[in-house]
């Protein structure tokens, strides 16, 4: 006979009081018929060949999870066995889940990643190269971290040129991812870097796992300046790594492509200044060796010879023409002192004129008409047309002309009464006619 | 955020490169050339200029309440503690 009845609830409670020895115990087993709730709770089964049993992971819980639970999952899940009362569902609460084989941070990472890949963020042709000469550098790292003082270290005194902005962070703890993301959307929003790099030093998969997380991906995915990641030693690769534009292996490496990049740059400037100098100096010299061979020829150099011969030719034409100007001068000189010289006697000359005047004139004295005067002669005039004229033939008055008669002294009005056509009359001196 | 300022460095710097390479590769006549090289001097010497420019200093920034970038200094600790 069976025993007194019990109440649903009671046996479900008796039920879960025996299963207290299941309080934390752990399965193994595959995931299926995953969901996650709203509210954050994750509902799922874990199977093996033969049975299944449903588990139950409270958000409180799931929240800590750092990989993500998806069907197919080979699943270690650990927490108390019981049934949920309200539907009779025997179940386990799981408090952690870890996946078999894998640690649970290399699973969280294998998915991020292999998430990130099929949204293309690790792609080439997203990469933004890094600019030639980077010159105002942003860190995101913890300013008192080893990371850092690498960085320093590596920039040292080839630090010209080179101006660096470090924005600090905490780069490990819970918190520290959001922290990064932040840093990196910042730096990205104020635009006034060239290049970003993001930081950390060497550690564990624990310690390193903010660079490993969805929040810094997405915000290194979305910087609008370039990033190059320097996370860890060599031998770690971080999510941060593969969505960075560059990767480098450490933070030293990191630095040491900012200060290489300046480096190589002046280099490259110098070097092209060295062969464009080598190039033109060539030319020229070719050019000019060029010039002194053909100036050297015979066709070029006949030319100066040539031009001195003129210059000479000349010279001694302006030599003669010189002397031939001297010559003339002394000539015109002389030739203007010999005509001065009569002038000279000029006066001399006058003196011996008017002697001579004086010469003439007594002999003009003694053959004028006056002194014949003198001597009784008379000289009869005739008026014609208003001059008086001398007469000296009779024919040449008529009777009745009015004539005039010069005496020595004064003279007489007459008239001609009466003439004779005659001989000529003989006296030692003729008069001549004045 | 491709800032104007780089570019004109780059593109000064590509400027140079391609005038080292068509001096180095063409026979030009020689006024060309010389034309060339002065501009090469000229572009060098802005490079240069360019590379020297930005101020030698190391801070922090940070972003103020409004999201605004602020500079402190920094001190540097790494200095006493020459650890490897």
């Amino acid at each position: 006979m069976p025993d007194n009845p019990i109440s649903v609830s009671e046996l479900i409670r008796r039920v879960n009081f025996d299963l207290y020895r299941y309080n934390d115990i752990a399965i193994e087993g595959e995931v299926t018929n995953y969901t996650r709730a709203a509210s954050g709770h994750l509902y799922f089964s874990i199977k093996d060949a033969k049975a299944t049993l449903k588990v139950v992971l409270f958000a409180t819980n799931a929240r800590m999870l750092r990989f993500k639970i998806e069907n197919g999952l080979q699943l270690i899940v650990r927490g108390r066995l019981a049934i949920y009362e309200q539907r009779g569902d025997f179940q386990l609460n799981a408090v952690t889940a870890e996946p078999a084989g894998l640690g649970a941070l290399q699973l969280a990472f294998e998915q991020l990643k292999k998430q990130l890949a099929a949204e293309g963020l690790f792609d080439v042709s997203r990469k933004k190269p890094i600019p030639m000469l980077p010159q105002r550098i942003a860190v995101v790292t913890s300013p008192t971290g080893a990371a850092i003082r690498d960085i320093l270290n590596v920039l040292g005194r080839r630090f010209d040129g080179l101006s660096l902005q470090i924005y600090p962070v905490r780069v490990q703890g819970n918190g520290a991812a959001l922290e990064i993301a932040r840093a990196i959307r910042n730096l990205s929003r104020w635009g006034i870097h060239d290049v970003i790099l993001i930081c950390r030093g060497g550690g564990s998969l624990e310690d390193l796992w903010p660079f490993n997380e969805e929040p810094v991906a997405r915000a290194i995915a979305d910087c609008l300046i370039p990033t190059i990641s320097g996370v860890g030693h060599e031998t770690d690769f971080t999510i941060c790594d593969l969505v960075a534009d560059l990767r480098a292996p450490t933070p030293s490496a990191a630095a040491e492509i900012v200060v290489k990049a300046k480096s190589e740059i002046c280099n490259q400037v110098d070097d092209a200044v060295r062969r464009v100098r080598h190039v033109i100096e060539m030319r020229v010299g070719n050019y000019r060796h060029e010039l002194r061979h053909l100036s050297s020829s015979d066709r070029l150099g006949i030319l100066p010879r040539r031009i001195a011969m003129q210059r000479e030719r000349l010279e001694r034409r302006r030599v003669m023409l010189f002397r031939l100007l001297d010559g003339r001068a002394k000539i015109m000189r002389r030739r203007l002192e010999s005509a001065m010289q009569p002038l000279a006697r000029y006066p001399e000359r006058i003196e011996r004129e008017r002697r001579r005047l004086a010469a003439i004139a007594g002999t003009l004295n003694a053959v004028s008409p006056l002194s014949v005067l003198s001597r009784g002669y008379a000289i009869a005039f005739s008026r014609v047309k208003n001059r008086k004229k001398p007469i000296l033939d009779s024919a040449n008055v008529n009777v009745g002309d009015q004539i005039e008669v010069q005496l020595k002294k004064g003279r007489l009005a007459a008239t001609v009464d009466s003439k004779t056509i005659g001989v000529e009359s003989v006296w030692p001196v003729p008069l001549r006619e004045r | 955020m491709a800032d104007p300022r780089s570019n004109e460095f780059e593109s000064a710097f590509h400027k140079l490169e391609a005038i080292v390479k068509k001096l180095e590769g063409e026979e030009l006549p020689l006024d060309e050339s010389l034309r060339l090289f002065e501009e090469g001097i000229g572009l060098s010497r802005f490079c240069h200029q360019r590379l020297e420019e930005v101020e030698k200093k190391i801070e922090l920034i940070l972003a103020d309440a409004k999201g605004q970038p602020r500079t402190e200094p920094f001190e540097s600790e790494g200095e006493e503690e020459a650890e490897p």
